[in-house]
């Protein structure tokens, strides 16, 4: 059944939604539209943070926010069902989708998240400050691009502090990781609806959070810009040689199979424009400096993007043969003359990560799944979304196989990042950045099933199947996303005694925390030296802490206790339930302490003189 | 005794850290190594007719240069591994 | 050179691109000005260190090729890819070099890369091979030459007293360096200089001496680090010899031969002999 094509006689100009009238689909999208944010505005102001559990958001969360993405993922079907497709309608709702999706914590959180994103605030503040680089103070300054570009953007903006770019880093960063996806899309040719619905399911598949304010974010996005470029601009219509077919079914043995492999393996990509010379080579020298920065703001996104221009290069699917070279000297020469601090610390290290795959799947996978039960759940349901996720997109790359579609394209540049795994374990988050630099090709292939066939409206049956797939994908994205909410989130009072503890410490002071899972480092982060007491708080080892403290190189100790930071320990390192309570009563009831501060979410603490008398 | 390990290289090679001369030396060689590869990719866009021989002269100096680049990480690596 | 020209006849040398005329001058500036920054940057290299030369040298690279892509009906443009790869020579002679590996090794390190760049080099300019003197012709001149590389490496060692590149070389150690020597060492420069630069001047000028003059000098320039003197005038000497038998009948492998047993000598026989 195609969508009704009843018309309306409207005072407004029609022609403002790209169709030349309204039609009634269009209108009850729009109604729906408005319903599920009517749903979702009234549905925040009843979620209290403070009460999640370690399931994360949804254990606090309305079933009216999750009625409203329901909504509204019904509202763009039936949008995808019309003959014509309203793309600034259904751009609305994908934009309306990304809010829902990734403002949540804006909205209903005291303060920006993420304890790094205020470590990063701090690195902005550094830089706005001194005007330099720290290197030998943190292993991230070896790549400063993304925190000199925001140190520049706050003082032009005249923004206070890059906490006021935080908060909302998700969603413009989701916004932005759009445009180029669709482009690539519409650079290869992708049917229309197949587009759409990619677009949606990459919303709802991105559980990976590498999107708060982070140089990886700025760089994922310049990541796919580089690929959308390429694939606009320099793509191989015909990347197979007739002279190299004809030569292979010729051969005697086997040569109607290799034929047909190398067929498959120099398949067209249909579409492509072209650009005049000298605009081909700005576009070219502007894909360097491009590159430039995501080599001196990130370490794993250059050799992402190498790994994917190889992979186009390999199979003839882009002109550009020499840029993937480029690119890899670039990337290994910054590596290799712009971070020596960090590799003379790390490099024994990393060179013995690779080619230790077991290690790497073991660090990246099996050890995650650790800390209190819940937080098991939503590790597990993470590996099992992802692997069901891939599964799903290579039985779309069958079926779309099947109908006569060659995907070969969107195939490399999944199973490009693969590689790397090979190199490094990045701290145990390579297999995450895997999942991310493969999904907006991953998700088309999924997409797949359904839509982009032949003909091209799916059956009704079929959509509503789609439909209750995609409702299902929603709930466990909020789990999946927001499953580490309860040490995510951040309080006013915890930021005011980071705030109160900077006033209080003298420069070269040691802070002292039971993990780095807090506001701090944002201001002044060189003047103080900074150690986590993980495993001190797991054995409630109280005298082990005052100890630490107790170092003469310091001229002062302070220790801050947060509520993140128990959260921390109750979620990641499996703290019984109550165990931190004890601690911190067992600090705060110790000789050895003094409280100097405190507030509803944090206290801090110092030395108290017998203890420092007894050094 | 020969142009390519001359009385002037040696004393350059043993009497300056490898510090120094990865960082005079092979930073230029990086430079140009780039700056042939930028020239090899510009020279599909306008080479034409001539673009086989365009990309060929720019492999004469590539293809060498690539290789030092390759000799010049790893020794640096080295030199951070002690 | 007369008098060996009457023992031995003149080979025949095919002369290509346009002869005399008001492009040649043209061409003779451009050699002219790259010789000049080249013995810049070998005085550099000799005066002060090796690292300013290499780095000058560096920069010739690209602006050589650049100018063969822009200069296409230049006469003298075979030349350029050809002046490049000697450019090539001192930029590798540290860069590629790895300072802790023995010294035997940098002979190696920077030999192949050039062996790899004249191999590009030849296909560039579609360089006959026969030009290159690839072809033995006449064997007894060839095992002349070879013979005349003993006494030229004892006068070579006495000028220069080199280092031996391996101090106590077992038996392997000693055959891995002679190889090492004469192929990466001997044969490459003779292959650049006498093979390719030699036969590219004589055919974009038409003039065999000022081949033969001009790869002699160009040689004699990158000696000048060696400091000696007197052993960089017997490196051009050597050249002008070289350079003209290889004209006369010679091959590339009698002069290679002739250069590898002297360094061979220089390197290890006549260090054991006279300490």
């Amino acid at each position: 059944m195609t969508a009704r094509t009843a018309r309306l006689r409207l005072p407004i100009d029609a022609r403002f939604f790209g169709a030349t009238e309204l039609r009634l689909p269009d209108i009850a999208a729009g109604l729906l539209l408005l319903t599920s944010a009517a749903l979702w505005l009234t549905a925040l102001p009843s979620i209290d943070v403070r009460r999640m559990s370690d399931l994360g958001l949804i254990s606090v969360l309305p079933p009216q926010v999750i009625a409203s993405v329901i909504l509204l993922t019904a509202s763009v079907l039936m949008l995808l069902r019309r003959e014509q497709l309203n793309a600034p309608l259904l751009g609305i709702h994908l934009v309306a989708l990304v809010v829902f999706l990734y403002a949540i914590p804006v909205v209903v959180e005291e303060v920006p998240r993420s304890a790094v994103a205020w470590v990063h605030s701090g690195f902005v503040e550094y830089i706005a400050r001194t005007g330099q680089v720290a290197p030998d103070l943190e292993a991230r300054f070896n790549w400063p691009g993304f925190f000199i570009l925001a140190a520049a953007v706050t003082q032009l903006a005249g923004l206070s502090s890059a906490m006021d770019l935080a908060g909302w880093a998700p969603v413009y960063f989701n916004l932005l990781f759009l445009l180029p996806v669709a482009q690539i899309n519409r650079a290869l040719g992708i049917d229309s609806r197949l587009m759409w619905i990619g677009l949606w399911i990459f919303e709802l598949s991105n559980w990976i959070g590498q999107d708060y304010f982070s140089p990886q974010a700025l760089n994922y996005f310049l990541y796919l810009t580089i690929l959308a470029v390429v694939l606009t601009w320099f793509r191989v219509g015909r990347p197979g040689s007739e002279r190299v077919a004809a030569l292979l079914a010729g051969a005697k043995r086997g040569g109607r199979l290799v034929a047909r492999l190398y067929a498959l393996a120099t398949s067209d990509d249909p579409g492509g424009s072209g650009l005049s010379r000298r605009q081909q080579a700005a576009v070219i020298v502007g894909l360097v400096i491009v590159f430039a920065f995501v080599t001196f703001s990130h370490q794993l996104t250059p050799f992402f993007t190498v790994s994917a221009l190889v992979s186009l290069v390999l199979f003839n699917r882009t002109v550009l043969r020499s840029v993937p070279v480029l690119f890899g000297v670039m990337a290994i020469a910054w590596v290799s003359y712009g971070t020596v601090p960090f590799l003379q610390g790390h490099v024994v290290a990393l060179l013995k990560e690779v080619g230790q795959l077991t290690a790497t799947l073991s660090e990246n996978v099996t050890n995650r799944i650790a800390g209190s039960a819940d937080h098991h759940f939503v590790v597990s349901l993470r590996l099992a979304f992802t692997l069901a996720l891939w599964a799903l997109a290579i039985l779309g790359a069958v079926i779309r196989f099947l109908d006569g579609r060659r995907d070969l394209t969107v195939l490399l540049l999944a199973a490009s990042p693969i590689p790397l795994v090979a190199f490094q374990a990045y701290g145990g988050e390579l297999v995450l950045r895997l999942y991310l630099f493969s999904l907006p090709f991953v998700v088309l292939l999924v997409a797949g099933i359904v839509f982009g066939r032949p003909t091209s409206i799916p059956r009704l049956a079929t959509s509503v199947v789609f439909f209750g797939a995609i409702s299902l994908m929603t709930v466990v994205f909020f789990v999946t996303r927001y499953g580490n909410e309860r040490i995510d989130v951040m309080t006013s009072a915890e930021v005011e005694a980071v705030r109160t503890l900077d006033r209080m410490a003298p420069p070269g002071s040691l802070l002292v925390a039971a993990s780095n899972d807090l506001p701090w480092k944002f201001e002044r982060v060189e003047q103080y030296s900074y150690i986590p007491v993980t495993d001190e708080v797991l054995v409630g080892d109280v005298g082990a802490i005052a100890d630490i403290m107790l170092n003469p190189k310091y001229p002062q100790s302070f220790l801050i206790l947060t509520r993140s930071q128990g959260a921390y320990a109750e979620v990641f390192t499996g703290l019984p339930p109550g165990d931190w309570d004890r601690f911190v009563a067992d600090v705060t009831s110790s000789p050895k302490f003094v409280r100097v501060y405190q507030n509803p979410d944090a206290e801090i603490l110092v030395l108290s003189p017998a203890a420092r008398a007894g050094s | 005794m020969t142009s390519t390990v001359t009385a002037s290289t040696i004393s350059a090679l043993t009497s300056n850290t490898y510090e120094t001369l990865s960082t005079t030396v092979g930073l230029a060689v990086v430079i140009v190594l780039c700056v042939l590869l930028l020239q090899r990719e510009l020279a599909r866009v306008f080479g034409g007719e001539r673009l086989i021989t365009l990309i060929r002269a720019f492999d004469v100096a590539l293809l060498p240069l690539l290789m030092a680049f390759l000799v010049i990480v790893t020794a640096r690596l080295a030199e951070l591994l002690g | 050179m007369r008098s060996v020209g009457r023992l031995l006849p003149r080979r025949t040398v095919a002369v290509r691109g346009p002869g005399m005329g008001i492009r040649r001058l043209e061409g003779i500036r451009v050699l002219g000005a790259f010789t000049a920054v080249l013995l810049i940057s070998e005085l550099l290299s000799a005066l002060t260190t090796a690292i300013s030369g290499a780095m000058l040298d560096a920069v010739l690279i690209p602006a050589a090729l650049a100018q063969f892509t822009r200069a296409e009906a230049a006469p003298y443009r075979r030349l350029l890819p050809v002046l490049a790869l000697v450019a090539l020579i001192r930029t590798l002679s540290i860069a590629a070099v790895v300072p802790r590996l023995p010294q035997i090794t940098w002979y190696a390190l920077v030999g192949i890369p050039l062996l790899l760049g004249a191999a590009l080099t030849i296909r560039l300019i579609d360089e006959p091979l026969e030009q290159l003197h690839l072809r033995i012709d006449q064997p007894a001149l060839d095992a002349s030459l070879a013979g005349l590389g003993v006494p030229l490496g004892l006068v070579g060692f006495f000028l220069l007293r080199p280092q031996p590149p391996i101090s106590h070389p077992g038996l392997l150690g000693l055959i891995a360096e002679e190889v090492i020597l004469l192929v990466t060492a001997a044969f490459v420069e003779e292959l650049i200089f006498r093979g390719l630069l030699q036969a590219v001047v004589i055919e974009t000028y038409g003039r065999q001496r000022l081949g033969v003059a001009y790869s002699a000098g160009v040689s004699a320039i990158l000696y000048l680090g060696s400091g000696s003197i007197p052993y960089t005038i017997g490196v051009a000497g050597l050249g002008l010899l070289l350079g003209a038998l290889l004209l006369r009948g010679a091959s590339l492998w009698g002069v290679t031969a002739c250069h590898g047993i002297a360094l061979v000598g220089m390197a290890t026989l006549w260090p054991a002999l006279f300490g």
